[in-house]
């Protein structure tokens, strides 16, 4: 077996003070995991992941098909019932955005997206993507950790645990979920699952203290603090000498340290008072529709220039109600997907362009993904064609953009009417070993030992889908 | 078994001797591609006839002549195996083999047979009949002080390392108490034993603690570890388990009692089928329910299936890896692919765990029934002469009210005003609420009713309202409602919800929420509304004193505890606004703690819902009257408390399995649910050689399924099942185990560095009958145990992580026993035992989901033992879970110990530290003056005793007396809490 080297690094003593201060600081500081490596450079640092929840249509954003406008009212045909959600099979029924090529790459983009489809030559979109669930939990946990229930770590974590932090005053994985609530499953999306807790996503809060129990309290007057703080010291290092300079004491005592640098970096980051008028518009934080994502799109960015590795932005709340606060346009594509969309073209744009203007796209990844698509057919009574569309798992487009990646270019397809993935399927356990090859990590290499097996997030699967590598 | 003896038979035949070292080459080196179905090259060296005949290339083998055996030569060319050419010995022996007739041991082999440099075979040391040795012959023989410490200093001599001296007792009193009750000593536990003159003083001071009821709820939450013990489904809804906590009480109980371990594994996997109607065996089984369940599955069936075996993988994994140490979970798609373990054995436990959902299950108590019905008995003599209180009073006050009228837990008039009419549960009004002569009027917006907290449970109940609606299509509406102080949980008696125009029981996501099928409202007059709900989870609605619609059955009844829950009206549920609010009026309300009869529901409905005014019985009875009947209320009210009591410590409903009808499993091809092969039928798995066979057939009821299993695994010739368990107590002992991998005793699992004390335990464990508490003891009493932490340069070299137990390794509290001291040192640890868990969440119902964030600063209530926090799945994380609190969505037998900003941050900032420092502050100022202390010296002293179980060094008390005299003693004791020496067990 290959017990996790930091798990021996935690239980090992060391007779020498300075000795276990150097081992401890490649724990703390998490220097990355050896042995995990592609043998190549990496090309990306960190990667930003806006995350799509309830499933955004691909046949009304980045797969155009034609074949499905022609048969729009025709009936759909399939041999065995197709394994969607709610089962209705209306007939198809065609795009309700119109389609047009973009940029110089003339990739084809719908109108719903105006402000992204602007800069679509810095997309790699994959068409052929499959999602083993059609049902929303366990495919959102599909896409995050590579597994369908709870428990197991999510890709930020993955990352945490094999490149640790490169800026040891900040989360390395950092969460920012939608204004309106968290999606299903809540915290089990970025759970370090049996991973050491502290590789989890960290949500950041809006308000004064946007991670709990950052800030001294009010109770306490900073001379009382800074006196028992003291006085704590003091403690602890006549404690250490008794111990025989014990490991685990010098960690607590560096935990202490990092936690006061924590106190300032952390509103520091997360304060947008220092970003130009200009900045602020462009993103959108001017607008109320656009606010709460423009704001956290903009919070990403401040993140990720600071060395946080990973920062995954969740568009859509809950699943269930009405009206409905995430993608999941059973009902009505068209006004559920205008009212989303409204909310992140531009800030996800700004972003983009902004990340690009610092030079940051160089070595960053931006992730635009969803759990699953949409049907070709309507979610409505046979023969009728309704305003809604179902889940559909077995075809559905993401894109990508930044370091590494055939920009302004479409990976794979599905069929003529956009139901299944035809030529270059990518599952997500392709998509995770392509991210982890792009971080330089080789995803078969990236392991941990749980109960009777060496656990990876590509599970026993994974290709590196090199057809969109440059 | 027929194989083994026919080839047994050709070996006589041939009258020689075959040895197993190159069938044993063979296994290991070509089997993986040279057997099976379709093997490489055509060459199927599985079967010694297909060797002989060989594949595309010829005959692999000549037997008695080396030279002419193809296979030989490919593998003294290093082409076979490839990328692993065998070493020099390797192919001396099988040349030797091909010479002596290359004669099988095994034939066909059996692939999982042998242990290869790749797998486990059934040879696998785990899997052998225990063989519990002699004790070693050491050098120093005046040191062991139980057996267990010959073999640790066997080892530590052969490696020349002295073991560390004794700790001090104040160090080894407090490890032993924090590692066997989870809370650290008091000083006056300390006093007794520094005054125990007795040899035995440790040992009694251990026996204390062994018989603590705080020893089982310490150690259930390491059970709860191992079984991935979670109170809400994960998943979508990821909705609240109410009823789960009866099986985390059986848990603690059952260690209380050290329960012998066979039979605590027993009542886990099959207590319903070992003892059938025994509501204590029923909530054992809780554990077969514990995990994940998804509850959202679209209309497939296929998927459906599929989610159904993703939750047989998920329990077979935790029979195997809790019980077994083998993560038997691994054979859904194939062959384990290093145990073992086929996928055929994996089947086979689908047919015998499958036959049961999850489910809210009755649990009949006779104990708990005796107990009530006592309690019924006495409030029927006391309730008699109180009715003919009111009886007289009524007739001589000229009212005509039935002396059969049942005695309410409060009852409003709001016609006359907001007091309780029968006890303290007084009303008063929020947002768009009036009272009016017609009374409480309702806006259908903002207004809304409510009394202060419930001071006794309600689990079963009548809720009764005199309603006037304001209008016949308004939707949702609460009438009247019991609830949780969030409105997370609650029970409601609502207008309109899901059916319009129709009364209804309304319930949080709902749970007990059916249709009554009750003919649509018509008018906008006075009715009389009632629902009953009963404690097995009938709900019957009633309407102008009959009854309306159908009843129905719910999933069980919910308790609603005292000091979280009260009663509203005009709301279905907090927070207030949306559909859940009323418009109408409300004249009279009243609520039962009982579900009342349809009888006694009529006569109410006949006597108009009125209550005869107090002021009538003072106006109306003697003094001596007056007084017999304030006694013979207050004695109801105090066994109305009693009922309520035993109804929430003892729930009548359980998160159990639900049995279903006996039908097939199938062995599915590669774990597809779309590609189904032959039935199975329920039957031993063939990993262990020395345990019986067993088959059952398909007709077998799921409890008699289940309980052959425990049976199969319980026995002392299962050498697993008593050395997992030895290890696992280790484990937490001495934070590794003499296995590292306590749920995995596999291949892939860690090597035992102490193997023949791992036998020794377990067959000692076995000769004690399996009790829990002796292994504790010898333990704890052994010299091994007692050793300092303090570490030594020279062992630091020879074995740096103690795999060999050369000092105490110091550990960090875990999260549950950090928690618990903190509250128990500030003298606020509430030690009730039992009952349904405390939340420190708060629930947020949100679109179909239910969403838990922790609450910034404990609510009172919740100030219990940790092991009765409740425990959701997917929650954002609270104040302690940053102290690797493990995701309780996957079993962890063992927990990582890491050290992070944010737990410093949690523990130095956080609003459940500083509220200790303020408590102990308290504390200690009351401790000086009553033994008349002056000054500040003694209360540094006592802060110090307290939380260290020292004195102060002269410099600590020093410094520490200048840092009280500038900023009070919370500063001091905020640093004390926050110390290292604190949050270490050394």
């Amino acid at each position: 077996m290959n017990p996790d080297r930091r798990m021996i690094l935690q239980s090992a003593s060391f007779s020498l003070a300075g000795v276990a201060l150097s081992y401890l600081n490649s724990r703390i500081q998490g220097a990355p995991l050896p042995g995990i490596g592609t043998g190549k450079k990496a090309r990306v640092k960190r990667i930003v992941q806006i995350t799509l929840v309830g499933g955004l249509s691909h046949l009304d954003s980045f797969d155009y098909k034609p074949g499905l406008r022609s048969r729009h009212g025709k009936s759909f045909k399939s041999d065995k019932p197709p394994d969607i959600f709610f089962g209705q099979i209306g007939l198809l029924r065609q795009n309700d955005w119109e389609f047009r090529q973009r940029g110089k790459s003339g990739l084809w983009m719908s109108e719903l997206f105006p402000a992204i489809a602007g800069l679509a030559d810095n997309l790699t979109v994959i068409r052929s993507m499959v999602a083993e669930s059609a049902n929303h939990t366990p495919a959102l946990f599909f896409e995050n950790s590579g597994f369908g229930s709870n428990g197991f770590p999510a890709l930020g974590s993955w990352i945490s645990h094999g490149l640790g932090a490169e800026n040891e005053n900040l989360p390395v994985f950092v969460v920012l979920p939608d204004g309106r609530g968290e999606a299903n499953g809540c915290a089990s999306n970025w759970t370090s699952g049996f991973l050491p807790p502290g590789h989890q996503g960290v949500v950041l809060r809006a308000g004064k203290e946007p991670v709990r129990d950052l800030l001294r309290p009010e109770s306490i007057s900073k001379e009382s603090d800074s006196a028992s703080r003291d006085f704590l010291s003091r403690l602890n290092q006549e404690n250490l000498q008794r111990s025989g300079f014990e490991k685990e004491l010098v960690g607590r005592i560096r935990a202490h340290e990092l936690a006061a640098k924590l106190q300032t970096s952390v509103p520091e980051v997360s304060s947008l008072a220092g970003e130009t008028q200009e900045t602020l518009e462009l993103y959108g934080v001017d607008k109320d529709e656009t606010r709460d994502c423009a704001q956290r799109c903009l919070l990403a960015r401040r993140l990720l220039e600071r060395g946080v590795r990973f920062v995954q932005i969740y568009s859509g709340g809950p699943i269930g109600g009405n009206p409905r606060s995430s993608w999941d346009a059973h009902e009505n594509v068209k006004e559920n997907h205008t009212v989303e969309a409204g909310k992140i073209d531009r800030p996800v744009a700004a972003l983009l362009a902004d990340l690009k203007r610092r030079g940051l796209l160089e070595d960053t990844l931006v992730l635009f993904t969803t759990e699953f698509g949409r049907t070709p057919f309507a979610q409505s009574a046979a023969g009728t064609v309704g305003a809604g569309r179902d889940h559909n798992k077995y075809g559905f487009s993401i894109w990508m953009a930044g370091a590494g990646l055939k920009a302004g270019f479409a990976f794979g397809q599905t069929d003529e009417i956009g139901w299944k993935a035809e030529e270059n399927p990518v599952p997500w356990h392709d998509l995770h070993a392509t991210i982890l090859h792009l971080l330089g990590i080789d995803h078969e290499k990236l392991t941990y030992y749980h109960n009777g097996i060496q656990r990876r997030l590509t599970n026993v699967h994974g290709h590196i889908v090199e057809g969109i590598l440059a | 078994m027929s194989v083994l003896t026919l080839s047994f038979l050709i070996c006589l035949s041939t009258g020689e001797k075959p040895t197993p070292e190159g069938t044993r080459l063979l296994a290991e080196h070509c089997l993986v591609c040279h057997s099976g179905e379709k093997p490489k090259g055509g060459l199927d060296l599985g079967v010694r006839q297909k060797a002989l005949k060989g594949g595309l290339t010829g005959p692999a083998l000549a037997p008695g002549d080396p030279k002419k055996s193809l296979l030989l030569e490919m593998v003294k060319k290093g082409e076979m195996p490839p990328k692993k050419p065998l070493d020099a010995n390797s192919i001396g022996e099988l040349e030797q083999w091909i010479k002596a007739g290359a004669l099988y041991s095994q034939d066909p082999i059996d692939p999982f047979q042998f242990t290869t440099s790749k797998r486990a075979g059934r040879d696998w040391w785990s899997l052998q009949p225990l063989a519990p040795p002699p004790l070693p012959k050491i050098n120093n023989r005046f040191w062991p002080l139980e057996p267990l410490d010959f073999f640790i200093l066997k080892k530590l001599e052969a490696k020349g390392i002295t073991p560390s001296p004794r700790a001090g007792w104040e160090k080894l009193l407090r490890r032993v108490s924090l590692n066997l009750t989870g809370l650290s000593p008091s000083i006056e536990q300390i006093q007794a034993f520094m005054m125990d003159p007795s040899p035995s003083a440790y040992a009694n001071f251990v026996d204390r603690h062994l018989t603590s009821p705080q020893y089982g709820e310490k150690w259930a939450r390491h059970w709860l570890d191992v079984v991935r013990y979670g109170e809400s489904d994960g998943f979508e809804r990821n909705n609240p388990r109410e009823n789960s906590w009866p099986y985390r009480d059986w848990v603690i109980e059952a260690l209380n009692r050290d329960m012998p371990y066979d039979e605590f594994c027993k009542m886990q996997i099959a207590g319903d089928a070992f003892r059938p109607g025994d509501a204590n065996s029923l909530r054992a089984t809780g554990f077969l329910v514990a995990g994940i369940h998804n509850t959202v599955l679209g209309t497939l069936p296929e998927t459906k299936e599929l989610a159904r075996q993703d939750e047989l993988e998920d329990l077979i994994g935790a029979v195997g890896q809790t019980f077994l140490g083998l993560t038997l979970n691994c054979g859904r798609c194939h062959d384990h692919k290093f145990d073992p373990f086929t996928q055929h054995d994996y089947y086979k436990l689908t047919a015998t765990l499958g036959g049961f959902r999850p489910g809210n299950s009755p649990l009949p108590d006779p104990e708990r029934e005796s107990q009530i019905a006592q309690i019924q008995k006495e409030l029927v003599q006391v309730e008699l002469p109180l009715g003919q209180y009111t009886m007289q009073v009524a007739t001589k006050a000229g009212l005509k009210p039935s002396s059969k009228l049942p005695r309410p837990l409060a009852a409003w008039d709001f016609t006359k005003g907001l007091k309780d009419l029968k006890g303290d549960l007084d009303i008063s009004l929020e947002g768009g609420a009036k009272l009016t002569e017609g009374g409480l009027v309702l806006d259908g917006k903002t207004g809304l009713a409510r009394t202060g907290k419930l001071t006794s449970p309600l689990g079963e109940k009548t809720l009764e309202a005199w309603v006037r609606l304001g209008s016949l299509d308004q939707k949702g509406g609460g009438v009247i409602s019991v609830q949780s102080l969030d409105g997370s949980v609650f029970d409601s008696l609502v207008f309109g919800e899901q059916d319009a125009g129709q009364w209804m029981a309304g319930s949080n996501n709902f749970l007990r929420t059916k249709s009554f099928n009750g003919p649509k409202e018509k008018t906008n007059e006075l009715v009389q509304v009632a629902i009953t709900w009963r404690g097995n989870g009938e709900i019957q609605g009633f309407r102008n004193g009959q009854p309306y619609g159908k009843e129905y059955a719910s999933k069980g009844q919910v308790v609603f505890s005292s000091g979280n829950s009260l009663i509203t009206l005009g709301v279905r549920h907090f927070p207030s606004g949306g559909n859940r609010m009323l418009a109408g009026a409300v004249a009279r309300a009243r609520v039962f703690d009982r579900a009342l009869s349809g009888e006694e529901i009529r006569v109410l409905y006949q006597a108009g819902g009125h209550e005869i005014p107090e002021a009538l019985f003072s106006q109306f009875l003697t003094g001596d009257e007056q007084a017999s009947r304030q006694g013979l209320l207050a004695r109801q009210k105090e066994l109305q408390g009693m009922r309520g009591e035993i109804l929430a410590r003892k729930s009548s409903v359980g998160y159990l399995p639900v049995s279903s009808p006996p039908a097939s499993a199938y062995f599915l091809r590669r774990g597809q649910v779309s590609d189904p092969g032959e039935a199975v039928l329920p039957s031993s798995i063939s990993t262990l050689t020395m345990m019986p066979k067993w088959l059952l057939d398909a007709q077998t009821p799921d409890g008699k399924r289940r309980e052959q299993l425990a049976r199969w695994i319980t026995p002392k010739e299962n050498p697993l099942f008593a050395r997992v368990m030895v290890n696992r107590v280790w484990h937490y002992h001495f934070g590794a185990g003499i296995v590292d991998t306590p749920s995995d005793f596999g291949f892939n699992g860690g090597k035992a560095t102490h193997p023949e004390l791992l036998d020794y335990l377990a067959g000692q464990f076995q000769e004690h009958g399996y009790s829990l508490k002796w292994l504790h003891r010898t333990i704890v009493m052994s010299q091994t145990y007692a050793q300092a932490s303090r570490a030594q340069a020279g062992a630091l070299v020879k074995d740096a992580e103690n795999r060999l137990l050369w000092r105490w390794s110091p550990k960090r509290l875990d999260a549950e026993v950090l928690r618990d001291t903190l509250l128990y040192v500030s003298n606020r640890l509430d030690q009730r035992m039992g009952g349904p868990g405390v939340s420190d969440y708060k629930t947020t119902f949100n679109n179909g989901t239910t969403f838990y964030d922790p609450v910034e600063s404990s609510p009172e209530q919740t100030l219990r033992r940790s092991i009765y926090r409740f425990v959701p799945r997917g929650a954002n994380p609270g104040a302690f879970d940053c102290f690797d609190c493990p995701d309780n969505s996957a079993s962890a037998p063992r927990r990582t110990s890491t050290t992070t900003p944010q737990q410093a941050l949690s523990l130095w900032n956080g609003a459940f530290t500083l509220n200790r420092a303020l408590d102990l502050q308290q504390r200690t100022l009351e401790h000086c003056r009553i033994n008349q202390q002056v000054g500040t010296a003694p209360q540094v002293q006592h802060l110090f005793r307290s939380l260290l179980l020292r004195k102060p060094g002269a410099m600590e008390e020093q410094h520490a007396v200048q840092l009280v005299e500038t900023h009070g003693l919370t500063a001091l004791a905020r640093a004390l809490l926050n110390s290292n020496e604190f949050l270490t067990v050394d």
